[in-house]
């Protein structure tokens, strides 16, 4: 396409895309006007659109707030009435909802007051119940810094919004910075909040979101605090405890200012305000946040709140860049008491911190009068971080924090959508959540996906992002980009339960279960949009997976089955567009997982046609041009080379394939010879060409091999010590020599191979851990360990004590076999490990024998 | 960072948005620097299957070069040097990977990794990087655009100050460059 030509399709292409769906087709008949090539070029464009998932492209959800607001939709309800009030203007938007300025209607004075519509709706009569007694109580606090509540109530439908006074001021850092106000007078400033928030506590109100934001100061510098315990309103929702995804279970907050035990989820206390009021000193003190160099990330945030020791205020004012001047007379103004108050109420304890806000004001008190204060500074015990250690935030703590503050932007979508009728927002907020949802699935989940412990949590994530999802999906049940999403959201969280390749939770029942809706989610898409190719590929995929966890769980047919209609869909995909070699190679990689599947006693000549398909398949790929479907050709010749030998005992067709693996990639070493990844598949098959040497009979020659792609392997480990695959190569070839040994009837050699690889595999087979390869090598070394104790046993030139010996330890080790042995029986190895268990009980039943011989002859 | 080269980027920032070219070629290095220092980080993870968020990376390098708030013109400025510098360390990376990046598993291991398409997510940056490069002989306007959206976050209304022109125009150009690049991109990976 030439410059020119692509003008011309981007401008109908864009004029299509503005337009609703059903209205593309009649403006493209007049504005292609008999151009059948300017027509195909833009439908295949606009089908590549709708193609497109709708993050493709998109910058992530955790942009900073400011690139937020900026998209944010503008409220449009100015003039309209809420109870006896009139709306003038949206004033301010948050996670909770929406403030805005109005004036009484029917009063002759026009008192402007606040009206903030709290999101989220109130669903039965307990909820609004619970939602008027906490109003009645809130309306109750009667101080002259905290703004009232006048008023509230539902909207028709059902919306909750709360009446407030309206406070015209500043933020307090704001109003210290602007009037330039010296440290004492915003000490006494504060301490004049610290008498509205004591006055609360003492009503048994806590704020809960305690931030600059919330406390206004008047012109005539009267600090006013605001949203008084309006966060507890909706936790009324959350006390009635119902698992309408409607309504979230995780209240908005602000990370900043949030309390360790806030950001965990744990119950609140006054000690939670005294936290966030200390952070808001430390700002009006040092105009700088506790945590240093803590980027704007949500988690990373929370992470620093649970975990970091906040810096001295003394020395975080070096950060500020906007008093240089007095920096040095500020810094012995906050040194010793301040700091010590600031990092009194900001400690991770609870108890540690004062006691009250009384008590914190006091000390503030005391320190303007000279007075001795009681904040000490932390001991070195404590400094040391031992409590932070003890307490160290799980990262389940820092995933619910993330869940928490994702979770103001989700409230509502069931209310916004269907209730409120405002389509433009509604749509806004849906494709808000549903950026979420898929961030909380491919971000955040992604980003804890390899930290230890790490499953619970995401866990918890992927079932949150999977509500979202669903009930979005709910609302647009013809979306079929949207039932993509949904699929793809039950396919992680079918990995999480019991993936076949990471980190599960061993619930392998669960992950079927959740991998057969996913399943039955994309054959839906598919039938209804059967053109559509992505869609068919998702199938595969989840054939794929499902596929591989019948395998775990034990039912090969059911696995069979599965890889049998992955392969009917490659072969669809494949015939209807011919010369796609992506197509080719995807249907290649269809044979290969069915030849897998299939390889056992009775399907294994089946199983070998698969992969002699997936073979010629990828030679002509290759031969096409093709460089990266190079390493999957060896794998087709080892897997063919596999069959041959391990069912028909071909060893020398055997060999030849795995010797044509091993010539494609020094041929492509040549080329690449940095590429450890070649290299690595280069050594592993020399090691497999061993196999098949040492099952010619050729014993001394399989040593060699095996030595030869070991001491490859282990410069490629000393290459990358964190490459946890060669690592693993390492363990199994390592295994393999130690048997070879053992063939050769060498078993002081062999137990020290053996006893290498069952130490450097355990390092990395974890319980639930789906490398099978691994799994079969460590229970063989256990065997083969017991072969050669038993070896050396039956050695009658040896001393009895050293003969019974060995017989006792050949026992321990058939015996630490078992299990790894029996576990194997489900996997691919399957017929060996059957055989193998046999072998290992009976020689088990000889050691016995032999040992009760010999200690009756002893007697 | 220290404060001190932090006080720098602040500085050469406001001196490049009043005009000041010169002030561009010390700040680049710097900028540089630092987004590869981030990227380096994450890309260590990526090996054990992070996916990468270009934008995290470019805002967490703001956030450490520059400690304070900015007026938004210099941070535009900051953005669009970000933006290309981020998209040619990705792309390098990506590069010297490839091979490794579609491996990763023992032979005899990977044939459910190989059967799983990529997820969703996971971009191909090559083929995007060659996609934007035929993009550019089409329509350099848009595929500078996609830059700015992918590599260095920016919203729709951040891009139109960026580049100046309307937001409105940004959006249309970014359907159509959108479309186009993903068909390019799925083309890409059909052909080979």
């Amino acid at each position: 396409m030439t410059a020119e030509e692509w003008v011309r399709v981007r401008e109908i292409l864009e004029r299509a895309l503005e337009l609703a769906p059903e209205g593309r087709a009649g403006y493209l008949d007049s504005a292609c006007s008999g151009d059948s090539a300017l027509r195909r070029e833009v439908d295949s464009l606009i089908a590549s659109d709708e193609q497109a998932s709708t993050d493709f492209l998109e910058p992530g959800a955790f942009a900073p707030p400011e690139a937020a607001d900026v998209c944010a939709p503008a409220e449009s309800l100015a003039g309209k009435r809420i109870g006896a009030y009139q709306i003038v203007e949206e004033i301010g938007h948050g996670g909770m909802g929406s403030v805005y300025r109005a004036v009484r209607a029917d009063d002759q004075y026009r008192k402007q007051v606040a009206i903030k519509l709290v999101r989220g709706g109130l669903g039965d009569a307990f909820r609004r119940h619970r939602f008027k007694a906490e109003r009645q109580i809130l309306a109750n606090l009667d101080h002259p810094n905290i703004a009232r509540l006048l008023d509230g109530g539902t909207l028709e439908d059902g919306q909750p919004y709360v009446v407030m006074e309206f406070i015209q001021g500043q933020p307090i850092d704001k109003f210290c910075d602007s009037r330039a106000l010296p440290v004492s007078e915003r000490l006494r400033l504060f301490r004049t909040v610290c008498s509205a928030v004591a006055y609360a506590h003492q009503h048994l109100v806590i704020h809960r979101d305690l931030k600059p934001d919330n406390i206004l100061v008047t012109e005539s510098s009267e600090p006013k605090l605001l949203d008084f315990g309006i966060a507890k309103i909706l936790d009324a929702d959350v006390a009635a405890g119902s698992g309408n995804a409607t309504v979230t279970v995780l209240r908005p907050m602000t990370p900043e200012y949030a309390s360790p035990e806030q950001v965990r989820g744990e119950p609140m206390t006054t000690a939670s305000d005294v936290y966030s009021l200390g952070v808001v000193l430390y700002g009006l003190l040092t105009g700088q946040r506790p945590y240093p160099g803590t980027s704007r990330l949500p988690h990373e945030i929370a992470q620093a709140v649970c975990e970091a020791q906040p810096e001295k205020p003394s020395t975080a004012i070096d950060r500020e860049e906007a008093r240089p001047e007095n920096r040095e007379k500020l810094r012995r103004g906050l040194k010793g008491d301040l700091d010590n108050i600031v990092l009194k109420a900001l400690r991770k304890e609870p108890e540690r911190r004062y006691a009250s806000v009384e008590q914190f004001s006091e000390d503030i008190r005391r320190h303007l009068k000279g007075l001795p204060v009681i904040a000490r500074a932390d001991t070195f015990w404590y400094r040391t971080g031992k409590f932070v250690n003890r307490h160290k935030a799980s990262v389940l703590v820092v995933a619910l924090a993330v869940a928490a503050l994702v979770a103001g932007l989700v409230i509502t979508l069931r209310e916004t959508y269907v209730a409120r009728c405002e389509r433009a927002r509604a749509e806004q907020r849906f494709n808000d959540v549903r950026a979420l949802a898929n961030s909380l699935l491919f971000e955040v989940h992604d980003a804890i996906q390899n930290l230890p412990g790490s499953t619970a949590a995401r866990k918890l994530i992927v079932d949150r992002a999977l509500r979202y999802l669903d009930a979005l999906a709910k609302e647009a049940k013809g979306n079929l980009s949207l039932q993509r999403e949904l699929a793809a959201a039950y396919q992680k969280v079918g990995d999480v339960q019991g993936g076949f390749r990471e980190a599960n939770l061993g619930d392998t029942a669960g992950a079927l279960v959740s991998y057969r809706k996913s399943l039955a989610i994309l054959e839906a898409v598919a039938a209804a949009d059967p053109a559509n190719v992505e869609a068919a590929r998702e199938l595969i995929r989840a054939h794929g997976k499902l596929s591989d966890v019948l395998i775990l769980a034990g039912d090969r047919a059911g696995a069979i089955e599965q890889s049998k209609q992955l392969v009917a869909i490659a072969e669809r995909l494949s015939s209807a567009d011919p010369g796609n070699q992506a197509e080719r190679r995807n249907l290649a990689l269809a044979y290969l997982d069915y030849g897998f599947k299939r390889a056992d006693r009775d399907q294994w000549q089946a199983a070998l046609k698969d992969c002699q398909k997936a073979v010629a398949l990828l030679e002509s790929v290759v031969a096409a041009g093709d460089k990266k479907s190079h390493r999957l050709l060896a794998l087709a010749y080892s897997r063919t080379g596999d069959l041959l030998s391990r069912f028909a005992h071909r060893h020398a067709e055997s060999l030849a394939m795995h010797q044509k693996a091993i010539d494609l990639m020094q041929s492509m070493l040549i080329e690449d010879p940095d590429n450890t990844d070649l290299r690595r598949i280069e050594a592993w098959e020399i090691v497999l060409t061993g196999d098949e040497i040492g099952g010619q009979g050729d014993a001394t020659m399989a040593l060699e091999k095996y030595r030869d792609g070991l001491e490859k392997l282990r410069g490629l480990s000393a290459a990358d010590v964190n490459d946890v695959q060669v690592q693993i190569l390492v363990a199994i070839a390592t295994g393999r020599l130690g048997s070879a040994f053992l063939q050769q009837g060498n078993a002081k050699a062999a137990l020290v191979e053996l006893e290498n690889s069952l130490v450097q595999g355990r390092r990395f087979s974890k319980p639930g851990s789906a490398n099978a390869d691994l799994a079969w090598t460590t229970a063989l070394d256990e065997f083969q360990m017991g072969q050669a104790h038993s070896l050396l046993a039956s050695d009658a030139r040896l001393s009895p004590g050293i003969r019974r010996e060995n017989w006792q330890q050949a026992l321990e080790c058939y015996q630490r076999s078992l299990p790894d042995l029996t576990a194997a029986t489900n996997g691919i190895f399957q017929e060996m490990a059957q055989t193998t268990l046999k072998e290992a009980r009976s020689d088990m039943a000889r050691c016995e024998q032999e040992l009760s011989r010999l200690s009756t002859s002893r007697r | 960072m220290n404060e001190s080269s932090s006080q720098d980027v602040t500085k050469l920032l406001a001196e490049w948005s009043k005009g000041d070219r010169a002030a561009l070629e010390t700040l680049m290095p710097l900028v540089y620097g630092e987004l590869r220092r981030v990227a380096g980080r994450y890309l260590k993870q990526e090996k054990q299957g992070h996916t990468l968020s270009p934008t995290a990376l470019v805002h967490e390098a703001y956030l450490r070069l520059v400690t304070q708030k900015l007026p938004w013109q210099s941070r535009a400025h900051f953005f669009s040097v970000a933006a290309q510098m981020m998209r040619r360390i990705l792309v390098d990376h990506a590069r010297s990977h490839q091979y490794a990046k579609r491996g990763g598993g023992a032979v005899t291991l990977e044939l459910t990794e190989a059967v799983a398409t990529p997820a969703r997510r996971e971009i191909d940056l090559l083929a995007l990087d060659d996609a934007l490069e035929s993009l550019a002989k089409l329509d350099g306007r848009q595929s500078r655009m996609v830059e700015l959206r992918f590599f260095a976050g920016l919203s729709i209304e951040e891009t139109s100050e960026v580049m100046g022109v309307s937001a409105p125009t940004v959006k249309r150009e970014w359907a159509s460059a959108r479309a186009w690049l993903f068909r390019e991109i799925s083309r890409g990976s059909v052909d080979g």
